[in-house]
């Protein structure tokens, strides 16, 4: 029997489809470069308390019974808190309050200038806990959730680690305890080439473009083939939507306070001192053997931010009895925000979380 | 005997049993794909190296002292001129913060703490399994 290696068929198609798709990217080329990008962020929400770069948000339920433990979600402190409301049908909170839990979120505007002072305590002992009692007053029950997002993971980590008894189940994901398993942001900051006090001390707060360069020289090549593959694309809707939203975040960062950056890279990435548990923040330790409550860590196999290496320890460090680490498929934001985390991460949240908020 | 040449071809997975990926976007997208892993991995390791590290920070610290430089000259001028400089106004929004801050207190302990909607829905949830 003959079989036809060549489909003349399939390959008058393909060319068929290909012409379509460049007159599609033509026209709507044209169109990407003169609209707006799309909405994000737009789950009804009320502010709750604004101080400092601190805001508390509260999303408005949408379910007529709620669980009775409130999610609070502390964001990353370098990037907006949108990226876990992106659109509908693709937006972590969205899925919560549809699962029937009461949300809110401690997210980050940018540091003013006369903020430069503000330092890792003020973050995880003064905001932080300050978020957790508006969120027992404004629910008016004794049990919070915390759920933090990389940096805010590791936020929560450190709240949890001197006041655990203020929080009845602990969530992060993509979250570094192990600051010298970044090899690249360690080798950037080495003491020995990085005048971190000329840096902060000349600029006071640390700009996001520098915060948002660090990031993309994680991976230099992707900006490039981003737009290659956006331009490939620009005949697909939903393809485009999803870049533009991604890559609008993605340089969305936001400033860092001067004392804060000088702490994290002094006391977390020359001195490692979250993973060594000896990190003392004025005076009060951080000790994450003292997190007992439930505890859930979700990695990101892909995470080229926060390597494998990076989190592995926290798990080892916690103290709780009822733990877990999933490693799931998926990067450093795809895992919480990717069209894929709708299947993964976020049935992975709600199940750990279920039984454990009535 | 078809059948068994079919199966044969089948078992050993032989990829003239299947068509030739005869499209040359789809060959190009992959490359793009390897292009990039490849060039990140180049990359990562240069940029990992000591040499990079220290010729950053020297670029780094050069423009952080010409800055300075720039600074501290606009700031000799800016006095010569009875103008604030810049850090004369952070100066005032500090203390305007310390303010702000005293007052937050003040309030925070004359006022209740946001109280919940009367509105709110219970909270009796159960989650599926326990239904």
């Amino acid at each position: 029997m003959e079989q036809k290696l060549i489909d003349i068929g399939a390959i008058t198609g393909r060319v068929g489809e290909e012409t379509q798709r460049a007159l599609q990217r033509a026209v709507k080329g044209v169109g990407y470069l003169t609209s707006p990008s799309p909405a994000t962020g737009c789950t009804p929400k009320d502010l709750l308390r604004a101080r400092g770069p601190a805001r508390l948000f509260h999303y408005r339920a949408t379910e007529a019974e709620l669980y009775r433990v409130p999610i609070l979600i502390v964001m990353a402190t370098t990037n907006r808190g949108y990226i876990l409301d992106l659109a509908p049908g693709q937006s972590f909170v969205e899925f919560l309050l549809g699962q029937g839990y009461d949300v809110y979120m401690l997210e980050w505007e940018a540091p003013r200038p006369e903020e430069k002072n503000l330092d890792v305590y003020d973050y995880a002992l003064d905001f932080v806990p300050q978020a957790v009692a508006d969120v027992k007053a404004h629910t008016g029950e004794p049990d919070v959730t915390l759920l933090g997002y990389c940096a805010g993971g590791m936020l929560s980590c450190i709240y949890a680690g001197v006041h655990p008894e203020n929080i009845k189940n602990l969530v992060v994901f993509t979250t570094p305890v192990d600051f010298q398993q970044m090899e690249l942001f360690s080798a950037w900051s080495d003491k020995r080439f990085f005048d971190v006090d000329q840096l902060v001390d000349t600029l006071g707060n640390i700009p996001p473009e520098l915060i948002y360069s660090a990031f993309d020289m994680l991976r230099p090549a992707a900006r490039l083939v981003g737009q290659i593959r956006l331009w490939d694309n620009m005949w697909n809707d939903e393809f485009v939507k999803s870049y533009r939203m991604f890559d609008r975040w993605g340089v969305d960062a936001l400033p860092l306070p001067g004392e804060y950056f000088r702490q994290m890279v002094r006391e977390f990435l020359w001195e490692n001192r979250l993973v060594t548990n000896s990190l003392t923040l004025r005076g009060q330790r951080v000790d994450l053997s003292r997190i007992t409550m439930p505890f859930l860590h979700v990695v990101a196999e892909h995470d080229h931010i926060v390597p494998r290496g990076a989190s592995k320890p926290l798990i080892g460090l916690i103290g709780s009895q009822e733990k877990e680490e999933m490693v799931l498929k998926g990067g450093h934001v795809s895992i919480a925000a990717g069209a894929n985390a709708v299947r993964r991460m976020w049935p992975a949240v709600n199940r750990f979380l279920a039984e454990r908020s009535v | 005997m078809q059948q068994t040449q079919c199966t044969m071809r089948a078992k050993c997975g032989d990829e003239m049993a299947e068509k030739p990926n005869l499209d040359p976007l789809s060959l190009w997208r992959e490359m793009l794909g390897q292009w990039e892993r490849g060039l990140n991995s180049v990359a990562n390791q240069a940029m990992g190296s000591d040499e990079f590290s220290r010729a950053m920070h020297q670029v780094t610290a050069m423009s952080l002292r010409m800055q300075q430089t720039v600074g501290d000259a606009f700031g000799k001028s800016l006095q010569a001129m009875n103008l604030p400089s810049r850090a004369d106004l952070i100066s005032i929004a500090e203390r305007l913060s310390r303010i702000e801050a005293r007052l937050d207190e003040m309030a925070a302990a004359q006022a209740t703490p946001p109280a919940a909607s009367p509105t709110q829905p219970p909270r009796t949830r159960r989650p599926p399994t326990a239904e």
